[in-house]
């Protein structure tokens, strides 16, 4: 090997070991402020002081930010990913809670909970492009991979509403279970979790058909792996996650992570699920394949992030 | 007319119990006590006893109802406070608990107390964590008494005095 080559290399490892570094943007609800955690330093890189109230998040890699909703003053800060930096704080009144990209992530879709209103807000301009109703209290957003459909669940009325992506007309309206809170989607199954009633609902995106599994007590968050042979559930009230085996339709396993954990993504590439824990001010991350508890990294007070959190290159 | 009436109500209830705001409060309060652990938990776990320690409450009736454990609280100053038992760990000495219904300004409160091992095996230390919301649970103006502060206060106020009549009857030898 040539000096030449090898410098290449080295410079191609080291240049590949920098972008798999996963870094998780936790939203502290009790202390106004979003931590920045390098999982593999086990640390919090930078703690950015954000709106009242911060709860829902969604990263755009496209566009290199983090969108932020801030329930408790109405606004969405915008946080550039290269600098860990507000650079744009978008006021849109009401109390902004459920958040996330479009599938080409040059719009995203804020629900106002008390309000039931869903907001368009265009990437490039930051600016509220369109409002529609939506059913009571929407909560849980996520938009497929296709570019078709955005879905909601609406907590206070037990339902999940299929939108189109273009149009934000109404394509269906589906009843879940009680207390519809965090949604998921992965090929044509859409997973949302029944607070009230310790279950999950798997929804066919194709034949709208519905079916309940059981999880653990009081769920908040739910993620499924690319092959949807499991989903992973927080429950807030047990202080654990519920592994599920998509092909038997049962619980396998609970995998002990720190108290009221809410908000979960995964991150199949370095091997990752991280919970965001509410009552330990912290995050738990979890083995993927093993599905193991790895350890715990403290964080700000009353970590939450409801939505995706992990910054995956 | 009394069925309809009972049906608003009803209705009325239910939004109530089902709709609250998306800021959850927690209170976190914790005491050191000169005493063994095994002797706080024992004291916590005997649920028909709160009056003894806790200052605010006159009187407690414990009722099992099938699978779930109730727990009904008479306060001195007037009304009453209804609980569920959610677990009662031995192993960890962790009470949990929930309000079903009561005269406290929150709503969906949930709540367990912990007993830990203190620096010697004669001193304990005792955690109480709640998490609950505001008692108005709709859109803003939020009525007088019923914000974020005066549940997090309330909360605070029988956590305080729970713990400080803990310690009282514990350290009583």
């Amino acid at each position: 090997m040539t000096l030449k080559n090898l410098i290449l290399l080295i410079l191609f490892l080291w240049l590949n070991a920098c972008s798999k570094i996963p870094i998780a943007y936790i939203t502290n609800q009790g202390d106004d402020s979003v931590s920045v955690v390098d999982i593999k330093m086990k640390k919090v890189m930078k703690q950015i002081p954000s709106g009242k109230g911060p709860v829902g998040i969604t990263i755009s890699l496209k566009q290199s930010y983090a969108f932020i909703t801030n329930a408790n003053d109405g606004s969405i800060n915008v946080i550039d990913l290269d600098h860990n930096k507000i650079v744009k704080t978008i006021k849109v009144g009401g109390t902004p809670v459920g958040i996330t990209k479009s599938t080409k992530e040059d719009y995203i879709y804020v629900g106002d909970w008390f309000n039931s209103e869903i907001l368009k807000i265009e990437t490039k301009s930051f600016t509220v492009i369109k409002k529609i109703s939506v059913g009571k209290f929407p909560s849980g957003m996520i938009c497929d991979t296709v570019g078709k459909y955005l879905f909601i669940s609406n907590r206070d009325e037990n339902t999940v509403e299929i939108y189109s992506q273009s149009s934000l007309s109404l394509v269906k309206k589906i009843k879940v279970g009680s207390h519809p809170y965090g949604i998921f989607v992965n090929k044509n199954l859409l997973f949302v979790v029944n607070v009230l009633d310790d279950s999950i609902s798997i929804v066919n995106t194709d034949s709208f058909l519905l079916e309940t599994i059981k999880a653990g007590e009081h769920p908040y968050g739910v993620v499924s792996d690319m092959k949807n042979q499991f989903a992973f559930v927080t429950n807030t009230q047990d202080d654990s996650i519920s592994v599920i085996d998509l092909k038997t339709k049962k619980e396998i396993k609970k995998i002990k992570v720190g108290a009221n954990p809410e908000g979960i993504d995964i991150d199949e590439k370095n091997n990752l699920l991280i919970t965001s824990n509410w009552g330990s001010d912290s995050i738990s991350v979890i083995d993927l394949i093993k599905q193991e508890y790895l350890y715990e990294i403290k964080t700000g007070k009353q970590s939450r992030s409801f939505g995706q959190f992990i910054k995956i290159d | 007319m009394k069925k309809i009436i009972t049906s608003i109500l009803l209705i009325f209830l239910s939004l109530n119990v089902f709709a609250h705001g998306p800021s959850p409060q927690k209170v976190e309060k914790s005491i050191l006590i000169s005493a063994s652990p095994d002797k706080v938990w024992a004291i916590i776990k005997d649920l028909g006893s709160l009056q003894k320690w806790q200052p605010l409450v006159s009187d407690t009736k414990v009722e099992k109802k099938g699978e779930d454990t109730f727990r009904t609280l008479t306060l001195k100053s007037g009304g009453k406070v209804l609980q569920r038992i959610k677990g009662i760990d031995d192993a960890a000495m962790k009470l949990k608990y929930e309000m079903v219904e009561g005269a406290v300004p929150v709503s969906d409160y949930n709540a367990y107390i912990v007993v830990a091992k203190g620096s010697n095996p004669n001193e304990s230390s005792v955690i109480w964590v709640g998490r609950f919301y505001r008692f108005y649970k709709l859109n803003p103006p939020i009525p007088a008494g019923q914000d974020d502060e005066s549940a997090v206060n309330a909360v605070s106020g029988i956590y305080d005095a729970g713990l400080q009549g803990l310690k009282k009857l514990a350290e009583t030898k």
